[in-house]
Formats: structure tokens, sequence, C-alpha cells
């Protein structure tokens, strides 16, 4: 029996590795296989599914958001808007996914582990990571970007099919070249935290800027720039209208004037940060340390030494993780948003009290989403600490989520009061504010007893989302009714239920959960 | 004997297929505008 055949295909391979080496084309080759496999197949494969993509799904639901994007506007809107618009709206989805996938904190430590510590030349390496970055983005943004191309087609003429995607191609490219270069750039001045928290806030800021500027967008892409908050100078100092003045001079010849001298710079922003980059020393990652002191308001609740222990804990850790802040803080400014468009609807005298009802108890109808997410945090590994304490974990973990949210709202009450007092006065907004406090702490305590899981101790890929006509959806219906209910009592009343409320409250919050008490 | 046939495959044939997909996902989201397109103007 000699060696057996070799397979088709491998002979190369062998050859160069009897000789003690793989060609850097190998290599490269290699290295972009399996970084591709992590990216489209990575997430299906470590749940134990086979051959199920991520990105297909994706790009079929978000390629479906830019087709009815463009199908709403394509018939009415003049090109500019339309170029503008559609491209700002397939711009972000690729940026909010880029961000997530490719320039993502796994990716890094995968690095880190193993290709770094293989005997792969710089150069294959920065190249194929290159050539990885732009693959991916052309893979996504072009299944984006066709629908408003095609449709394009009946707005302005047939040669947008080709300009349209070009253009946002190089458009896309240069800004998430800019977030790559920056992400470096805080990565060696500030070290990771300081990273994850930029890209969190970045993430944010997309998500939230998506939701407003997509309903802001289409109104002033049928109206005219005037209709956007910020009119035509926030809009032209947006990089999508430079892209679209960029399409329509390849296209028609039209002067884009000064746009192409932004556009230029628009191209040379990431080498600049990247030449900063490289010649600013490395610093350490550890910032100075920081001494964390309880929150006073806390005191509220009459909280004793475990109290503050497992508050400052939870605290840190909801305020750290990035799963969490991605998810929380879109939700915390949806009411944001929609004090946002309310004004700039225009709401009438006799509608503010409702609106402000409304407002002041938004935050406490998303709540119950924004508990369902407390026990998926991207440190996973952190619960070891509450499972290792002297009480029973789910009652630590319940007490610390429990206290950190009432602190939260107490916070977040005060902001809203501040908003308010601008609009109505000390008296009003005081006594609607107190009734929003009254009723979140009375209700928190039931609603922190519905977290089933440590807080802390889930992966956040395995997310389960919330039931649909569950209690979180029943809560988020009843409680803005409940809110406009409140507002249309008399004053007195309102003023004796507020102080009963608050009573009852701040009772519930300081008793429910409590730690170090004797139970059978 | 199914564990044999398992080695024998090649590792690029999942991404392969996963390319495949994305292709055919191109062609819906390339069919769905013009068919939009041609309805909306009347010429279909």
């Amino acid at each position: 029996m000699g060696d057996p055949k070799p397979e088709k295909g491998t002979r190369p391979f062998n050859r160069d590795r009897r000789r003690g080496r793989i060609p850097p084309f190998r290599q490269g080759q290699a290295l972009l296989v399996s970084w591709l496999t992590q990216d489209l197949l990575g997430r299906a494969r470590r749940s134990g599914k086979k051959g199920t993509s991520s990105l297909t799904p994706t790009l079929f639901s978000q390629g479906f958001l830019t087709f009815a994007f463009a199908a709403l506007t394509y018939q009415e809107v003049e090109t500019t808007a339309f170029l503008a618009g559609n491209m700002a709206f397939a711009i972000v989805l690729t940026l909010i996914a880029m961000l997530g996938e490719v320039l993502g904190k796994d990716r890094r430590k995968a690095d880190e582990d193993f290709v770094l510590t293989s005997p792969i030349p710089t150069f294959v390496f920065n190249s194929v990571k290159m050539v990885h970055s732009l693959l991916l983005l052309l893979l996504f943004h072009v299944g984006l970007v066709l629908a408003p191309a095609i449709l394009g087609m009946w707005n302005s003429g047939v040669a947008y099919v080709w300009a349209l995607p070009l253009v946002s191609l190089l458009l896309v490219g240069g800004l998430v070249g800019i977030l790559a270069s920056l992400m470096e750039l805080i990565h060696k001045l500030r070290g990771p935290s300081a990273l994850a928290s930029f890209t969190s806030i970045v993430q944010t800021f997309l998500l939230s800027g998506l939701f407003l500027g997509s309903l802001l967008g289409l109104q002033a892409m049928f109206q005219g720039a005037q209709s956007f908050p910020g009119g035509r100078t926030l809009l032209h100092s947006l990089p999508p209208y430079w892209g679209a003045r960029l399409a329509q001079w390849i296209v028609d010849g039209r002067d884009p004037g000064v746009f192409a001298w932004l556009l230029v710079g628009l191209f040379l922003t990431p080498f600049l940060i990247q030449g900063m980059t490289s010649v600013l020393p490395l610093r350490p990652g550890e910032g100075p340390q920081k001494r964390m002191r309880i929150p006073v308001l806390a005191r509220l609740f009459g909280v004793g030494a475990a109290d503050k222990g497992i508050l400052q804990y939870t605290l840190i850790l909801l305020g750290r993780d990035q799963a969490y802040r991605l998810r929380a803080i879109p939700l915390l400014g949806l009411p944001v948003a929609v004090v946002l468009l309310a004004m700039h609807a225009g709401i009438s005298e006799q509608e503010i009290p409702f609106f402000f009802a409304l407002v002041h108890n938004l935050p406490l109808a998303w709540l119950p989403f924004l508990l369902h997410f407390v026990p998926y945090a991207t440190d996973h590994e952190g619960s070891w600490l509450t499972k290792l304490g002297p009480e029973d974990p789910l009652r630590t973990g319940r007490r610390g989520v429990l206290l950190s949210f009432a602190v939260w709202m107490l916070r977040l009450q005060f902001l809203l009061f501040l908003l308010d007092f601008g609009f109505r006065g000390f008296g009003p907004a005081l006594l609607t504010s107190l009734l929003g406090l009254g009723l979140a702490f009375t209700i928190l305590p039931f609603l922190v007893a519905s977290i089933k899981e440590l807080p802390f101790s889930q992966d956040p890929a395995d997310l389960k989302p919330p039931e649909l006509g569950g209690g979180p959806m029943l809560l988020a219906v009843l409680i803005p009714v409940l809110a406009l209910g409140l507002e249309v009592i008399p004053k007195g009343l309102g003023a004796l239920l507020c102080a009963l409320l608050l009573v009852v409250g701040r009772t519930f919050v300081a008793r429910s959960f409590r730690l170090g008490k004797k139970r059978s | 004997m199914s564990q044999e046939k398992e080695k024998k495959q090649d590792p690029k044939s999942a991404l392969r297929r996963e390319f495949i997909s994305i292709l055919l996902m191109y062609v819906a989201l390339t069919v769905l505008p013009f068919l939009t397109g041609f309805a909306c103007s009347g010429s279909l």
C-alpha cells in the first residue's frame, strides 16, 4: 500500500509544504476564505445550525426597505432630492451593518489570537484585510442601492442606473474609511473601552438618525428642503447631497461647485487620520483610576451596604455594556424623537398638557423592553459576581436592577421636568413629573420581578425577542392611556393621588427584593 | 461511510452556495423595482 493519490487541487499546496513555505497568495486566499466564512456563516455555525447565512436575510430585508423608500419617492420627487435621500438611507443602513459586523470588537480579538500569531507577512495581512472589507462593503451596499438605482431610471434617466450605485459606493467607502480610521485613532489614544463607547455612540446616532431622518427626510423630499429642521443649510452640509451633485455632474454635466471639493476632502480625511494615528505614540489602554460614587438619589430608598454594592455593580455594567447600550439608548431616544416630531408638526394649546403627560410616561412604557435586555451582556461572564455572593443570585440581580432603574427614572423625570418647565411653568410641570415618578416607582418592582434570568448572564447572540401581545406590549399600550387619564382629573385630586403614588412607590422600591433579610 | 463523504467535501462549497444565494437576492432586488416601475408607468 503506497501513499494515497493526492486529491485534485491539493498538489501545489503539498509541494510548497514539503519545501517548508506557503506562497503569500495561498496564505491570503486562506485568510480571506476564513474571514468570509466567519462573516457569512459564523453566527449560524456558532449556534449549531448548518448552511444558514446571516447576510442573505439581512440583505433581503434591508434591500426591501430601500426598495420601499425608493418606490415611495421616485415618481414625484426632484432628481437631486431623490438621489440624496435614497443614498442617505442606503448609506446609513450599510454603516450600521459595517460597524456591527466588520469593524466590531470580536474580529479584533480573533485577529489577535489567531492571525497575528501566525507567520503571515504584514503586507499580505493588510492587503487581505482591505480586500475583505471592500468585498463585504460591495456585497452589502450594491444590494441596497439596486432598487433605488433602477427606479431612478423613471425619475431621472437611464444613466443613473450605474451612476447612483457608483457614487453611493464611493461615498460609503469614504465614510467607512473615516469611521475605521477614527476607531483606530481612539483605540490607540484612549484604549479599548473608549473605543467601545465611541462605537455605541455612533451606532446610536445612526439608528436614531435613520428613524428620525427617514421620517423628516421623506417630508423634505416632497415639500422641499425648507421643511427639514435646519433647512437647506443642514441638508447641503451632508455627504449624500454632495454625492447627488456628483452623480448629476457625471450624468447631466451640472456643475457641482464647492461640493466636489467637499467630496475630495471627505476622501482625503481617512488618510489624514491614518497619518496622525501612525505618528502618535501608543498609550496604555487603562485610564486614570476613577472613584465610583453611589448616586445621592439612591439614599431616598434607604439603601444599606449590600444595596450600595449591587447598585454600583449594576450601574457600571449597564452603563458600560456595549450590547445593552446599543439596544437601550435607541429606545430611550424614541421619546426624544416623538418630542421633536411633535414640535415640528406644531401642537395646539389644548393638546400641550396631554402631550407632556405622554412624554413623561413614555420612558415607563418602554421600561419592560429595556428590562428584557438586562440579562444579555457582551461580558456575560460578569454575572459570576452575583452567583458567588451570599444571597440568592437572582434576588440580588433583581435588587440591583430595581435600584438602578429607580435612580435612572428619577434623573430622567428631572430632565423632563426641566423641559416641561420651559413650556408650562413650575406647577403643572412638577405635578406631571411627580405623577410619572410615582407611577414608575409603583410599577417598577412588578416589572423587575418578570426578569427570569440572572442579569448579565446571557450571550446577546442568543437574544429572544419579547413576545408580541405579552406583558411588555400590553403595558406599552396601557401606560400612555393611563397617563392621559391622569391628566384630565382635577388638580387637587391629582396632587393627592401623586402623594399617595409616591409614598406607595417609594415603599415598594425600598422593600422589594431586600438583601440581608432572613427568609424561611 | 457518511463520515468519509463529509471529509471529501470542499471547504469552500458553503461559501460558494452563499454567494449564489446573494446573487439570487440581487436578481430579486432587480426584478422587483423593474416590475414596479413598468407597472406604475402603465407599460405593463
